[in-house]
């Protein structure tokens, strides 16, 4: 492939702003990757839509693929166990996540929309990180979530699963 | 939004990475958490991937995956902190040779070798009384006056009839499903000298069944070894 000069494409959020981009970045996503390259050699002169994915959380994605635009490309089906295995996250991407809930679960739909799946583990990984090791209590907290059970449901359930409570 | 209200191909990504512990945890924390968490495809995959080889695995078919889950989760949880489940302690006869029913003849157990390295030497642990295997467990009761295969996943006793009556039993052990008793006739074969006599030894094979009609575990007779003379 002939390397030219710094391409860049734009793209267009669902809420009609145009972001132009470098096309390395942009490539992080196989969803536009794979586009820009069933539609090599003709010109593309217009902004790519992205029907799904409002300004901001377009940005924020973008700002990921910006830093991670170097990372060496994983193959398209690596489903192996060494990415499963641990909710270790990199110190850049941990900083990257602190945002509100709202925004951590848009970012992980925008991601698999996008299909980037680094990003997509990164976004899974914070918020399995978020319920692990926690108690309920800890998890109604940290998700705003209220406690419908009746104490005597409750309770029922936290018997049936005593050997969960001890630790 | 919420956790439980993503796609559920997204939800499932998520929870992958947490622990047997954190799933069965969750189903605590709302209703909706609890029936997300509770789900069938759910449960399937972290049965799969957190215990692959549980032995429910093997069978045919499973209905409720959620229970099953939490049933084999727990029951890893007590293996892994080597923390027992429950406590039952069963009255065993005090030896194979000393009550009525199994017959009294002043022989000790079988002597053990241990070989390693072309040396010999004295096993010291003595064999034990009863003998286990997936799940059963098989003793000469003292309570119950007979021998007895322990279901320990029901909890229940039933009584097996291994034909002890007149037999010395020297040897009993279970493995898949069939117990083989070693034993000897109460009565010398004949007299080798003033103070040894020789004895016919046997083995004799049962298969323990479960009845799936009257829910009873029985030992059905399979096979008969030929004698062995043993002289004392």
């Amino acid at each position: 492939m002939s390397e030219g000069p710094a391409q860049t494409i734009v793209l267009q959020s669902n809420d009609n702003v145009a972001i132009t981009v470098e096309r390395k970045v942009a490539e992080r996503s196989m969803l536009i990757k794979n586009m820009l390259e069933d539609l090599a050699g003709s010109e593309l002169d217009s902004a790519i839509p992205i029907p799904n994915v409002n300004e901001s959380v377009l940005k924020k994605v973008i700002e990921w693929c910006e830093h991670h635009k170097n990372d060496p490309q994983t193959a398209a089906d690596d489903d192996s166990d060494s990415r499963k295995k641990t909710t270790d996250i990199e110190e850049w991407d941990q900083k990257f996540m602190q945002v509100d809930q709202e925004m951590l679960f848009e970012i992980i739909l925008a991601s698999n929309y996008l299909d980037i799946k680094p990003l997509l583990d990164v976004g899974c990984k914070t918020v399995a990180n978020m319920i692990k090791g926690k108690s309920p209590e800890e998890i109604r907290k940290t998700f705003n979530i209220t406690n419908d059970f009746t104490p005597e449901e409750e309770e029922q359930i936290r018997r049936e699963n005593e050997w969960a409570e001890d630790r | 939004m919420n956790l439980v209200e993503l796609p559920n191909d997204l939800f499932l990504l998520i929870v992958a990475y947490l622990s047997p512990r954190d799933l069965i945890l969750c189903r605590r924390v709302s209703r909706q958490f609890c029936s997300a968490f509770r789900e069938d495809e759910l449960n399937r995959h972290a049965l799969l991937k957190h215990f692959p080889r549980a032995r429910e695995l093997r069978g045919a078919s499973v209905d409720g995956w959620a229970e099953l889950f939490s049933k084999v989760a727990s029951r890893y949880h007590y293996l892994r902190a080597g923390k027992p489940r429950g406590i039952e302690k069963i009255a065993v006869a005090k030896s194979w040779l000393a009550p009525e029913w199994s017959s009294y003849y002043p022989i000790g157990q079988w002597q053990r070798e241990l070989a390693f390295e072309g040396k010999r030497a004295r096993f010291h642990y003595a064999e034990t009384l009863w003998t286990y295997d997936d799940g059963y467990l098989v003793y000469p009761s003292a309570s119950l006056k007979c021998y007895v295969v322990h279901d320990l996943e029901s909890g229940t006793r039933h009584e097996i009839d291994i034909e002890s009556k007149g037999k010395i039993v020297r040897r009993l052990r279970l493995k898949s499903q069939v117990l083989i008793v070693e034993w000897s006739e109460r009565e010398a074969y004949h007299q080798l000298n003033e103070t040894e006599e020789v004895h016919r030894h046997f083995a004799t094979a049962y298969d323990i069944q479960h009845d799936l009609e009257d829910g009873k575990i029985r030992a059905t007779f399979r096979y008969l070894v030929n004698p062995t003379l043993i002289s004392y």
